[in-house]
């Protein structure tokens, strides 16, 4: 059965993300109830990245350190070509494990939120909130480049590591492909394979439509562009486990269900993650 | 009354004994004359940070009778003691999670000796009499096991308490009469071993020795099963047993 594989600090899984740096992303990002004076799909895209590289460490963050379950890449595509996104210590680097993430991000601010007090009110709570990546877009789309360095990346990394739990690619863009017709690149990524199953490929669509948030859709129909669309047919099925996962948190889940969110949080992929026992009331 | 136990333990493969994070109380082999006696096996859970430290507070706290606000306490005061990473401090705030099985065994004063059994989250007692499981708590099929039980938090957190469920379980015990308290996955296993060969208490009670343990799990955990997924899934592993006599 596929999607079963172990996933430790001697058979680590990895996480590819593709993120889109191209000029559109500078557009405003689309907000349901259509309100001005938001976001660009460029500071979405780096809220996404940076909360979604936080969780991860978080994942595997210990008394005692990182536990390296996992390898990290960041593979950016825009303007200035297509290549390892990470800047300062981390520059140039095309993969590296997960505690080498945890302790190099470019920045670490401080920030409110707001959580429970126990006694059913909020309070505000200072807490550190790391930075790899700020806003950035210029120039065109070459998405299905992206997809073909990603897919000779995954290749050695899935050489070294047969029997590893499927390597996960998040691919953050606006869906619109400068390059080529990323389909056929996508697909050939997604044929790549371990012993416990296919590459898994979940696709962020950060669109200026003001749509309503859609997630884990399982077919296209209420979805609002051919971008949309295009990002669901390149988006795997999720493993029965994760389906299972999701229902579990009241997400309307069929066998069809992919890895694909418009306009909204894929976080969730995090906890889907299995290293151990999550508790069912952790906050 | 007098109680005799054992206690056996090994990590989960690939971690050093320093990460394991299942705890029992009492942790070394015991032989007590007393009128009561409570035990307890708890989990720290993976994801959770500090979480070993957690489940054998919980444990001596059931045992020694101390309030989970004291446990909280002593926790809280115990890991923040230095300057931590920004990883490590946020995790500190979501706290640790643990799940706890704990026996409290009485003398009666009449013909009936009771025993009352306290549980939150997957780990599991079994009560063993004359080589037959006579009951199990609080998971009763394996089936039931999952990833993610609501658990003990080392913060008093009202949505945390909120979905947490201690559950209690009342009986009587008789002489000579065995207590398994287990940790989660090798519940799960033995619960198994059960539901497909009926032979819980004997595969348990073979377990006298920590090699015996020790060959066991290796075994099942390299048995695979037809689903892809080893017999007995690889995680720390805990076994206290119980035997009690007027």
């Amino acid at each position: 059965m596929p999607y079963t594989a172990e996933i430790s600090r001697t058979n680590p899984s990895c996480f590819l993300f593709l993120i889109d740096q191209s000029g559109s992303m500078q557009e405003p990002f689309g907000t349901s109830d259509g309100a001005p004076g938001g976001k660009t799909k460029a500071e979405s895209l780096a809220d996404a990245i940076n909360r979604l590289l936080q969780n991860l460490v978080l994942k595997c963050a210990k008394s005692d350190g990182i536990r390296d379950y996992y390898h990290v890449g960041v593979i950016g595509y825009g303007g200035t070509g297509v290549g390892p996104a990470f800047g300062g210590a981390l520059k140039d680097k095309e993969m590296v494990p997960v505690n080498e993430i945890a302790n190099n991000p470019t920045r670490v601010e401080q920030r409110v939120k707001k959580i429970d007090d126990g006694a059913g009110g909020l309070v505000e709570q200072k807490i550190k909130f790391p930075v790899w990546f700020d806003a950035k877009g210029e120039g065109g789309t070459p998405m299905c480049t992206a997809f073909i360095t990603a897919t000779k990346l995954l290749t050695k990394w899935l050489a070294e590591h047969p029997n590893c739990f499927p390597p996960i690619v998040i691919n953050i863009s606006d869906g619109e492909s400068s390059d080529m017709d990323p389909y056929e690149a996508a697909k050939e990524l997604m044929n790549l394979s371990s012993t416990d199953g296919e590459v898994l490929l979940f696709n962020l669509h950060l669109s200026s439509s003001s749509e309503k948030a859609i997630e884990y859709p399982h077919d296209d129909e209420n979805l609002p562009d051919d971008f949309s669309k295009l990002l669901f047919s390149m988006s795997s099925v999720l493993p029965e486990y994760m389906q299972k996962m999701l229902s579990g948190e009241g997400v309307p889940v069929t066998f069809a269900t992919r890895g694909f969110v418009f306009n909204a949080d894929l976080v969730s992929v995090i906890r889907f993650l299995d290293i151990g026992t999550r508790p069912a009331n952790l906050r | 009354m007098r109680v005799t136990g054992k206690v056996f333990w090994m990590p989960k493969k690939g971690n050093s004994i320093e990460e394991y994070e299942d705890a029992a109380y009492p942790f070394e082999c015991f032989d007590a004359e007393a009128p009561e006696f409570k035990c307890a096996v708890a989990d720290g859970a993976t994801e959770t940070s500090f979480a070993g430290f957690w489940a054998a507070l919980l444990c001596e706290g059931f045992a020694e009778n101390f309030a989970l606000k004291e446990l909280r306490q002593t926790w809280n005061e115990a890991v923040r003691q230095k300057e931590l990473p920004w990883y490590a401090e946020e995790k500190l705030e979501k706290g640790a999670y643990a799940a706890l099985v704990g026996l409290h065994l009485k003398k009666g004063r009449g013909k009936k000796n009771p025993f009352i059994v306290e549980a939150t989250g997957d780990c599991c007692i079994f009560h063993i009499r004359e080589n037959q499981m006579l009951s199990c708590f609080p998971i009763e099929r394996s089936e039931e096991f999952n990833n993610s039980p609501a658990l003990i938090c080392s913060h008093e957190f009202a949505s945390v308490d909120a979905q947490m469920q201690r559950l209690t379980s009342k009986g009587d015990w008789k002489d000579g009469d065995t207590f398994f308290l287990l940790s989660d996955a090798i519940a799960c296993w033995a619960l198994r071993r059960q539901e497909e060969f009926q032979d819980l208490a004997n595969v348990l009670q073979n377990i006298e020795t920590q090699e015996d343990l020790i060959r066991l799990v290796d075994e099942e955990r390299q048995l695979i099963m037809e689903d892809g997924r080893p017999s007995m899934k690889n995680d720390d592993v805990t076994v206290l047993c119980v035997t009690v006599c007027s």
